[in-house]
C-alpha cells in the first residue's frame, strides 16, 4: 500500500534532487587505455589460436598468419598411425593416472578429515609442500628405479604421474569434505549406513563438485606433461601426444600444418572436460538444507 | 535389567568444564523421559553419548542389560533426531526417509509403504520429491523427524524435535510422538527439550540439568510440587516461582518463617536437624492470589500492582511489596490499574523453602504428611539426585 503511493511521490520530488553522478572525464580516458592495452594483450594470445586454425587447414602452412589454400590432408596427416596411437596412449595415461589419483586422493582426504590422526596439521602441511615439488627433481631418481625394475612404460608412467598430482588433489578434496557437515555423515552411521555406504552414497555426492575439479586437474596435468613421459617411456610407440608434436619439429623439415592441426586434435580433450566441468559446477554445491541455520 | 542406564557417566572436552558430570541415571524399558536445562548444560551430549557418536570420559553407559559403551552407533538399534536435522541435502526428502531402510535392505515394497506412512503423520506427503534445500525450517525438521520415525528401533533419541514448528503444529506433533511411543510399547525414549511446558506434558519422568549436572529426576508432579532446589523450582513452572529471602526460626519447636513483614508457622515437616537459618520461600504465582479471596489462615502481603500480563484465564501481575517483587495470579477481570494498592495472599502449605546457602529444600519429603508428593530421591535411582 504504502509502497504503492510511494513512488509517484517519489517521482514529484525528483527536480529537487542533486545532479546525477557520473564518471569524471579522467576517469573515462583511463578506463579507455585500460580497455586498448587490454585488446592489444587479447590479440596477442589469439593471434597463435588464429594461426593455429588457419594452419591446419592450410595446404603449404608457414609460420605466418595468411589466408589458407583449403585442404584436409593435414588432419589426414595428423591421425595417421603412430600419430593416432600417440592420442590413444595419451587418453590412456591421463585416464589411468586420474582414475588413481582421484580415488586415493578422496579417500585421503576423507581420513585427514573425518579421522582424529596424530601430527595432522604438520602432515598436511607436508602435503601442501609435496604438491609444489619440482619434477625435474624426482624423475630422474624415478628412472632409475624404474629402469631397475623394468618399468619404463606407459602405465608405471601413469602411476607416477598419479603420485604427482596426489598432494594438490587430496588438499582440493579435502576442503569439500571438511564442509559436509559431521552431523549427516553421523546419522547416516546410525542408520546402520557402514563407511563404504557412507562414502558412496553421502559425503561422496556431496564433495563432488570438489573430487570433479581434483580429476579435472589430474587429467590436465598428466595430459600436458612432457618430460615425465619423455623420461620414463622408453618404447616410441607408447610415447603420448606432447611429445609426438615435439617429433614434428625434429623432422627434416617443419611440417607446420601438420603440427597445427595434430594440436588441434591435441586439445579436443580438454576442450570437453571444460564443457563437463561447467555442467558439474553449475549443479553447485548442494549443503543447503542439511544443517539449521 | 532391561533399559537403560548411565553409570557416573562424564564428558570432558580439553580442560573446559566438563559437559557432563557424573550423571547416573535410569531409564526404564518402555519410558518417555525428557532431558530439559539451559542451552548448554549438556543435554546433546548427552544424548550422543547413548547414540554411541561420543565416548564417555568415565563411567559406563548400559542399554538392555548389556555394556555398550564401547558399541559403535549403528549395533545400538538407536535412531535419532539431531538438532541440527542433518539431512541428506543431495537426496530428495523420500530417499531421506527411506535411506536408512535401504541400507539395511529392507524390501523396496516395504519401504515405499512405510515412507508414506510415515509423510502421512507428519504432513509432509506433498514434499515428497523436494530437496532439503527447497524446504522450509519447520519442513525439514519433520523429515528429520520422519527419517527416525521410520524405524523401530529400541530406543529414540530426539533432540528438540518440535523447535523450529508453530504453536499448532507442535501441539500436534506432540500427541504424535506420544502415539507413536504408546504404540511401541518397549521402545524407549529420550526427548531433549528446552521447554518446560513440553517437558511436564510429554514425559513420564523429567529429568533437569544444569551445568552437565543431574539436580533432580522425577514426574512432572514431583517437579512441581516438590522441587529438589532452588534451580528446578524456577525452571519448571510458568511463570516461574517467586523466589524471596526470608528467615527460618524454631519457636516453641515449631518452626516458622519471616519474610516480607508477615510471619507464619510451616505447616509442613522440615528436614530432621533443620534449625534457624537463612531461607528462600518459593511461592509460585498460581499459589499467590487476591487477599479477598484468601482462606482463614492465608499470609497476607500489601503491595502496588505493576505490569500485567493476559493469558486469557487469568492475568499475571506483578505486584511491587516492601523487599520484592511477586509475580500473583489474578482473576481475568477487572483488571488492575497500574500502581494502585493490592493486598495478596497464599497459603503456607504451599510454601517451598530452601536452605539459601546449599540452594536444596529443606521439606521432608519422606515424611507421612507429604506422602501425596512421593519422593524424588526414591523414585530415581540411588547416587541419582545431587
Ligand atoms: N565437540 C565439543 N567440543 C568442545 N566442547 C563441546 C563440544 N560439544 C559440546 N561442548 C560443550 O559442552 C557443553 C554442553 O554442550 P551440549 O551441546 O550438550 O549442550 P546442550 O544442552 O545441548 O545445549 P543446547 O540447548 O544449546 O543445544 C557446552 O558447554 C559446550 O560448549
Ligand atoms: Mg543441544
Amino acid at each position: 500500500m504504502t509502497a504503492v503511493g510511494a513512488a509517484p511521490e517519489a517521482a514529484a520530488r525528483r527536480p529537487a534532487m542533486p545532479p546525477a553522478n557520473r564518471a569524471s572525464l579522467r576517469a573515462l580516458s583511463g578506463q579507455a587505455i585500460a580497455n586498448v592495452l587490454l585488446a592489444i594483450f587479447g590479440a596477442l594470445f589469439l593471434l597463435p589460436m588464429l594461426w593455429l586454425v588457419l594452419a591446419s587447414v592450410d595446404a603449404n602452412a608457414s609460420w605466418s598468419v595468411e589466408v589458407p589454400h583449403l585442404t584436409a590432408a593435414n588432419f589426414a596427416d595428423a591421425l595417421s598411425g603412430s600419430n593416432l596411437q600417440s592420442i590413444i596412449n595419451s587418453i590412456v595415461m591421463s585416464g589411468v593416472s586420474t582414475v588413481i589419483a582421484t580415488i586415493c586422493g578422496a579417500l585421503a582426504a576423507y581420513a585427514l578429515s573425518r579421522r582424529r590422526i596424530p601430527w595432522k596439521g604438520p602432515l598436511l602441511l607436508a602435503v601442501l609442500f609435496l604438491s609444489g615439488v619440482p619434477l625435474a627433481i624426482l624423475v630422474i631418481p624415478v628412472f632409475q628405479m624404474y629402469s631397475a625394475i623394468g618399468w619404463l612404460s606407459l602405465l608405471p608412467c601413469s602411476l607416477f604421474l598419479a603420485v604427482t598430482s596426489l598432494p594438490f588433489e587430496i588438499y582440493l578434496i579435502k576442503n569439500f569434505i571438511d564442509a559436509v557437515p559431521r552431523d549427516v555423515e553421523e546419522a547416516a552411521r546410525m542408520e546402520r549406513a557402514g563407511t563404504f555406504q557412507i562414502l558412496t552414497r553421502v559425503v561422496g555426492p556431496l564433495a563432488l563438485p570438489g573430487i570433479g575439479a581434483a580429476a579435472i586437474y589430474g587429467f590436465v596435468t598428466a595430459w600436458g606433461s612432457f618430460l615425465v613421459p619423455l623420461v620414463l617411456i622408453t618404447d616410441p610407440s607408447q610415447q603420448p601426444g606432447s611429445i609426438a608434436i615435439f617429433g614434428f619439429i625434429g623432422n627434416a623439415y617443419v611440417r607446420y600444418g601438420d603440427i597445427a592441426a595434430f594440436s588441434l586434435i591435441y586439445a579436443v580433450p580438454i576442450l570437453l572436460l571444460y564443457a563437463l566441468s561447467a555442467r558439474l559446477f553449475r549443479g553447485g554445491f548442494v549443503l543447503s538444507g542439511a544443517v539449521k541455520g | 535389567m532391561p533399559g537403560l542406564r548411565f553409570e557416573h557417566v562424564w564428558k570432558l572436552y580439553g580442560r573446559q568444564a566438563p559437559a557432563v558430570a557424573d550423571l547416573s541415571l535410569d531409564i526404564a524399558e518402555g519410558e518417555f523421559l525428557v532431558l530439559v536445562g539451559a542451552s548448554g548444560c549438556g543435554k546433546t551430549t548427552s544424548l550422543r553419548m547413548l547414540a554411541g557418536l561420543e565416548r564417555p570420559s568415565y563411567g559406563r553407559i548400559w542399554m538392555g542389560g548389556k555394556d555398550v559403551t564401547d558399541i559403535p552407533p549403528g549395533r545400538r538399534d538407536v535412531s535419532m533426531v539431531f538438532q541440527s536435522y542433518a539431512l541428506y541435502p543431495n537426496m530428495t526428502v523420500y530417499k531421506n526417509l527411506a535411506f536408512g531402510p535401504r541400507v539395511r535392505r529392507e524390501p523396496r515394497e516395504h519401504i515405499r509403504r512405510r515412507v508414506e506412512e510415515v509423510a502421512e503423520i507428519l504432513g509432509i506427503g506433498g514434499l515428497l520429491d523436494r530437496h532439503p534445500g527447497e524446504l522450509s525450517g519447520g519442513q525439514r525438521q519433520r523429515v528429520a523427524l520422519g527419517r527416525a520415525m521410520i524405524r523401530e528401533p529400541s530406543l529414540f533419541l530426539m533432540d528438540e524435535p518440535l523447535s523450529n514448528l508453530d504453536a499448532a503444529l507442535r501441539v500436534q506433533m506432540r500427541a504424535e510422538l506420544i502415539r507413536l511411543h504408546k504404540r511401541l510399547e518397549r521402545t524407549a525414549t529420550v526427548y531433549v527439550t528446552h521447554d518446560q511446558v513440553e517437558a511436564l506434558t510429554m514425559g513420564d519422568r523429567v529429568a533437569v540439568l544444569k551445568d552437565g549436572s543431574l539436580l533432580q529426576v522425577g514426574t512432572p508432579a514431583e517437579l512441581y510440587d516438590a522441587p529438589a532446589t532452588v534451580y528446578v523450582a524456577t525452571f519448571i513452572g510458568s511463570p516461574a516461582m517467586n523466589v524471596i529471602p526470608g528467615r527460618l526460626s524454631i519457636v516453641g519447636g515449631r518452626p516458622r518463617v519471616a519474610c516480607l513483614g508477615a510471619e507464619f508457622e510451616v505447616p509442613w515437616p522440615l528436614r530432621p536437624g533443620a534449625a534457624a537459618r537463612d531461607v528462600l520461600v518459593g511461592i509460585r504465582p498460581d499459589d499467590l492470589g487476591p487477599a479477598a479471596r484468601a482462606p482463614r489462615g492465608a499470609v497476607r502481603i500489601g503491595g502496588r500492582t505493576d505490569v500485567c500480563e493476559q493469558t486469557g484465564i487469568a492475568i499475571y501481575a506483578t505486584v511491587n511489596c516492601p523487599g520484592a517483587a511477586l509475580v500473583a495470579r489474578l482473576p481475568r477481570s477487572p483488571v488492575p490499574a497500574a500502581n494502585q494498592p493490592i493486598e495478596v495472599a497464599f497459603d503456607p502449605r504451599d510454601v517451598h523453602l530452601f536452605d539459601s546457602r546449599t540452594q536444596a529444600s529443606i521439606a521432608d519429603r519422606s515424611h507421612p504428611a507429604l506422602a501425596g508428593v512421593a519422593s524424588p530421591a526414591a523414585a530415581a535411582p540411588p547416587g541419582t539426585t545431587k
